[in-house]
């Protein structure tokens, strides 16, 4: 990094190397990042003692990226327990979303001694549901962008907090600044081949496990893999009723098509735009709890 | 002199452990110390120092307490707990051990 003799210009650097290292160390809980922040701070304040002042300080710690890669490793353990609770409650919450959807599209007014009954599509409509649920939660977790990625970046602006009227490094105590949000929830970011795989090897032996105990897992889970691809091929569309119109279009023309092809017989119209309304409604909402839990998460462990 | 890494690979754990058993010291300080005593031989460096002292402290080996200093900013002091000084008793055993034997070896091949 380049010496200056601009102090509040070196002040700056050292507001965003700090940032930059607190924010890749992925350490997931505040008082963590909290702590390193002001030790850092702590640091530069000694060292910008010394030869070239701030930025020779600067100069000697040498690579930030490599600093946080260095605490990356110290709190790797923590940060996956983290990220697998957080893939556990947002896989919950869809599936209980789905089952609740279902439930209310699903439900018919009885006509013998029970009030109430479950239509005969019921199971089929949820097995597809949580198919679709499994699905959105890998396709997700293979395709967004991986955590971290975004928000290591040198041209970010200095701390908003940051003390930069002296030459000291009098900076502010426990700094909570936090980089801008990219809105990456929906975003495609780079696609992992590793979680890519995972995930699809787990969604086989899902299905595979379904089929053996029910009987029909295979078919389900194939139709709940074409329609995340056709949520997500319609999801690149930046208006949102477009978007949502474009997958409820896509849902009807492959649920009355599979129906047609499956030799079932010709499947009313109604009802096949029924069941896609359904589904789209467990698509939508997988993808808001996802983006819910993937914000939180973020939040959590300093990436926001 | 630059240290082949392969030397110094694990030392650096003894070495702030070896520290920390005289008294608590900041991250700062470690570095500083150890340049002294080591006449600028060995320049610790930072990217190598803070990650160790936190893997340390996750490791039970340390425990750490906000100073305030007179310069300014509190400072973080890092000290042995009872398992860190078992762990430094250890780490020394083993270095002089090694040290023992590797200038025995050394002197032997110039005898």
């Amino acid at each position: 990094m380049p010496e200056t003799t601009d102090p509040s210009a070196d002040l700056a650097s050292v507001s965003r190397v700090i940032e930059e290292v607190v924010r890749g160390a992925r350490i997931p809980w505040r008082r963590g990042r909290e702590e390193l922040r002001a030790e850092l701070w702590s640091h530069f304040e000694d060292s910008g003692r010394g030869a070239g002042g701030l930025g020779g300080a600067l100069a000697r710690l040498g690579d930030p990226a490599a600093l946080a890669q260095g605490f990356r490793h110290v709190y790797a353990r923590d940060y996956r327990l983290f990220y697998l609770g957080k893939l556990a409650a947002s896989l919950i919450a869809s599936a209980l979303m789905a089952v609740a959807v279902q439930l209310a599209a699903n439900l018919r007014l009885g006509t013998g001694a029970a009030l109430w009954r479950l239509a005969p599509a019921f199971p089929k409509a949820l097995l597809i549901s949580v198919a679709v649920v499994l699905g959105a939660v890998g396709a997700w977790e293979s395709l967004r962008r991986p955590a971290g990625a975004p928000q290591m970046r040198t041209t970010r602006a200095p701390s908003r907090g940051a003390d930069t009227s002296g030459g000291s490094v009098g900076a502010p105590q426990m700094t909570t600044t936090r980089a801008p949000s990219r809105g990456a929830d929906t975003s495609y970011g780079s696609f992992s081949p590793r979680r890519g795989l995972l995930a699809g090897a787990l969604y086989l032996l899902a299905s595979l496990a379904v089929e053996v105990a029910f009987g029909r897992g295979i078919a389900a889970f194939m139709a709940g893999l074409v329609i995340v691809a056709l949520g997500y091929a319609t999801s690149r569309l930046r208006n949102r009723s477009a978007r949502l119109g474009a997958a409820y279009l896509a849902f009807s023309i492959f649920v009355y098509g599979a129906h047609r092809v499956a030799a079932a017989g010709a499947m009313p119209l109604l009802p096949a735009l029924a069941t896609s309304a359904s589904l789209l409604a467990v698509w939508a909402a997988s993808l808001a709890i996802l983006a819910r839990f993937d914000r939180a998460f973020r939040g959590l462990v300093g990436q926001s | 002199m630059d240290f082949d890494r392969e030397f110094l690979t694990g030392t650096v754990t003894t070495l702030i452990l070896a520290l920390l058993s005289e008294r608590p010291h900041y991250a700062y300080e470690i570095l500083r110390e150890a340049e002294r005593r080591s006449n600028r031989q060995f320049e610790l460096k930072e990217g190598t120092l803070y990650p160790a002292l936190h893997q340390m402290e996750r490791s039970g080996w340390l425990a750490s307490e906000w100073r305030e200093s007179d310069a300014g900013r509190p400072r973080k002091y890092y000290s042995l707990t009872a398992k860190g000084r078992r762990q430094a008793r250890s780490k020394r055993e083993q270095w002089e051990a090694i040290a023992a034997a590797m200038r025995a070896i050394l002197e032997g091949s110039h005898a």
